[in-house]
């Protein structure tokens, strides 16, 4: 062994110096079971019964047994009750049931909830069950592999039971978590508050608790916990009811003039902010451009010119983006935020999500002691290298690498665009309920959407997410009882940066439902005056389809009355910066 | 053929250890190493058949479910994007804080190579075959963690290491 392999031995010697691991052949299992995993036991009538029951009061037939299964050790007169598989559809309702209606003020944001929650916790749920503590009734939730997130990194924390308040009070029916029930593989985020009244100790607050399965989308336990003014609260009680109606009886009018003479306030506000971001954009530029050509280096050659170049910008604080190409042909693009040349965050945006995370200074490194630079180019004005393809060791195969599609914006330049956007955003609504496309991981902290186009059969909104700008497009009319939009959307994003020269473009040609395409402007067409015209290609009729323009976008939607599956149709915009037409391709 | 409970014996302080380079922390590394054995033991038969290294075996188990519990994490760490990851150094590791700052900057698939090259003292081959990937891979893994191993520790004292 090397001085390196016996050092690293040293250290995790003494790291796990005490710590001592179970013979699983000595354990008194006799199938496989994951850690901590409690054995969860109850009589075969037991499982009949809330097999039955759950059946009942899913409303659904017999299939619904299909999720439960019995896995038993060999004796036919015990066996756990345990999903076979992670199922979201079926573990929801069963976390859900005998929860109360909650009234609270909604966090707003992930990060305003982790701020008022003691700990953010995530790992597996291993079974639920109903308990009673002093007369009070709870859903208990038993954990395992559970994490904590503490000053931004995941460590391990003792949280492995928790509660929330939960009363069956359907006497008619049997309660579904009368008997321990096992998940598998069920992961959850969990935003939870000390609470010694329950056992375990601890409690999610009432948006506190997110439940998955595999890379599906995380969806909230307590979705029925909307606020009592929220519109999409279906829970909403009738005494809520009621005063809103006499609210808006008693002051609706005014209120509205007061909320439009406030959104005219607003947009004004945002309005001159994105101008002062603007010209203190521009000033910083100019700076820039000031000192560099005192460098007196136009256009870098060499990497110690282009290295120059970019210590002379003096930019600490950046986003950069790239996709970095490997000699085995794994991709992976990246997007990072640097923060005085350290990298402070960074998330993996396309292929493999374990490549090379570079600020800029580590790819002049790399540069620099390369054996081969094969190709390098830098930025004219700012020094950077915009493609790089090295061998770092000649001697070495297979360690070549490129890195391409560089792209740097500077905070400044991030904070223009991002007033640039807020006075370009119409005002901001909470996200409706039950939409995917607002509570999925990739849209996690999507707190406000904006409404761009309303239509009887599917609204248009646009959303903010990780320095993207997005739309998307929910329809209407599904079977989703508290909210009026169907589980079907689609949407789109594009880097913020992108979006102040280039339109976000959606079209969808769907087997079922109206095809659609909405074209949102760029922020440099919001400047100017624009027109949309719509025209299907010739042989189709032009009855059965509609376009809605605003100041930010044109939205065109062909109903099933045109036959889109014969016709091209077109969506041609006509702008001072530029006409563009736009095609939604036959179905 | 081997009892599962005498391989246990034997290798349990090792892959424990193993855990650890992977994970850096003492608590996962535990969790993970016990899944790993619950695994070996419910697949015994199969690790330890004709040709089979029951050691590397679990090697392997252990490589593949330290990523995806990695993956995991990082999952969930998409929920909070504002909050900035923070690389710590375990106060367990004190006893050589150098190596253990050095070990902390590592990607995953890095800690890898370096535990699997260095610790376990296999050929580039078979920590190719251990992580389930190319050899060009396991090369450009370790030409990057001795990058930057170098740039933490001395590289002298980097180079005299490894021999």
């Amino acid at each position: 062994m090397s001085d390196l392999g016996k050092r690293l031995d040293d250290l995790a010697g003494r790291a796990t110096a005490g710590t001592t691991l179970l013979d699983p052949s000595r354990r008194a299992v006799t199938t496989e079971r994951p850690l901590r995993r409690r054995s969860l036991v109850i009589a075969v009538a037991a499982l009949v019964a809330v097999v039955a029951s759950l059946a009942v009061w899913q409303g659904r037939d017999g299939s619904t047994t299909s999720v439960i299964a019995a896995e038993g050790d060999g004796d036919d007169t015990t066996v756990p009750l345990t999903f076979d598989s992670c199922d979201l559809e079926a573990s929801l309702p069963v976390l859900r049931s005998g929860l109360p209606t909650y009234d609270y003020e909604p966090a707003g944001s992930y990060a305003a909830l982790a701020e008022q929650s003691a700990v953010v916790v995530t790992g597996r749920v291993v079974s639920a069950v109903r308990t009673e503590v002093s007369g009070r009734s709870y859903t208990e939730l038993t954990l395992t592999e559970v994490v904590e997130l503490q000053d931004g990194f995941w460590s391990r924390t003792e949280v492995d039971v928790i509660a929330y308040d939960a009363v069956w009070a359907n006497r008619s029916q049997p309660d579904p978590l009368a008997s321990p029930i096992e998940f598998q593989d069920l992961t959850f985020v969990g935003f939870l508050s000390p609470w010694s009244g329950v056992r375990g100790g601890w409690a999610p607050g009432p948006e506190g608790l997110y439940v998955g399965c595999g890379d599906q989308p995380l969806e909230a336990v307590f979705n029925d916990a909307a606020g009592p003014d929220d519109p999409t609260n279906a829970n909403r009680s009738a005494m809520s009811e009621a005063l809103l109606a006499e609210e808006q009886a008693l002051g609706g009018a005014d209120e509205n003039a007061a909320d439009a003479a406030g959104q005219a306030a607003d947009r004004e506000a945002a309005q001159a902010a994105a101008d002062a971001a603007r010209v203190a954009a521009e000033n910083a530029r100019r700076i820039d451009q000031e000192r560099i050509a005192a460098l007196g280096i136009d256009a870098p050659a060499t990497i110690a010119e282009a290295r120059a170049l970019w210590e002379a910008t003096a930019i600490s604080e950046y986003r950069l983006r790239y996709v970095e190409l490997r000699a085995e042909g794994a991709m992976s693009g990246v997007t990072m935020r640097v923060d005085n040349g350290i990298v402070i965050d960074a998330v993996f945006v396309r292929g493999l999500d374990d490549g090379a995370v570079l600020a800029v200074d580590d790819l002049f490194d790399l540069a620099e002691s390369a054996d081969i630079v094969r190709e390098i180019s830098f930025d004219r004005t700012r020094g950077f290298p915009t493609v790089l393809s090295l061998d770092p060791d000649f001697d070495l195969p297979g360690d070549e690498f490129s890195i391409r599609e560089i792209t740097l914006d500077s905070k400044a330049e991030l904070e223009a665009i991002d007033a640039r956007i807020t006075a370009w955003l119409p005002p901001a609504i909470d996200p409706p309920g039950g939409v995917e496309a607002f509570s999925g991981p990739q849209a996690s902290n999507v707190s406000h959407v904006y409404l761009l186009h309303e239509e009887p059969e599917l609204d248009a909104f646009a959303y903010l997410a990780n320095d993207d700008v997005c739309v998307a497009v929910v329809l209407k009319g599904g079977d989703q009882g508290a909210t009026e939009y169907s589980d079907e959307s689609a949407g789109t994003c594009m880097p913020a940066t992108d979006f102040d020269t280039r339109p976000l473009v959606l079209a969808i040609t769907a087997t079922s439902g109206p095809d659609y395409m909405i074209v949102v402007q760029s922020l440099d067409a919001f400047d100017h005056v624009w027109s949309a015209e719509a025209e299907a290609e010739a042989e189709a009729e032009a009855d059965g389809g509609r376009l809605d323009v605003t100041t930010r976008s044109a939205f065109l939607i062909v109903t099933d009355e045109v036959p889109a599956s014969l016709a091209r149709v077109l969506l041609e915009i006509a702008c001072p910066c530029g006409d563009a037409t736009y095609l939604l391709p036959p179905g | 053929m081997m009892d599962f409970s005498d391989f246990f014996t034997n290798e349990a302080d090792q892959l424990l250890r193993f855990c650890w380079m992977l994970t850096l922390d003492n608590e996962e590394a535990a969790d993970l190493a016990q899944e790993v054995m619950h695994r070996a033991y419910a697949r015994w038969d199969d690790l330890q058949g004709a040709d089979q290294n029951p050691a590397g075996g679990v090697r392997t188990v252990a490589v593949n479910l330290s990523r995806s519990r990695w993956r995991r994490v990082r999952r969930f760490r998409a929920l909070m994007p504002r909050l900035a990851p923070a690389s710590t150094v375990s106060v367990e590791v004190a006893s050589d804080p150098d190596l253990a700052n050095a070990l902390v900057g590592l990607a995953m698939r890095q800690r890898q190579v370096i535990a699997l090259r260095y610790w376990a003292d296999l050929t580039l081959g078979e920590c190719a075959r251990e992580m389930g990937i190319s050899l060009g891979s396991v090369k450009q893994h370790l030409a990057r963690a001795h990058r930057h191993l170098a740039s933490v520790l001395d590289p002298t004292t980097l180079e005299e290491l490894v021999l």
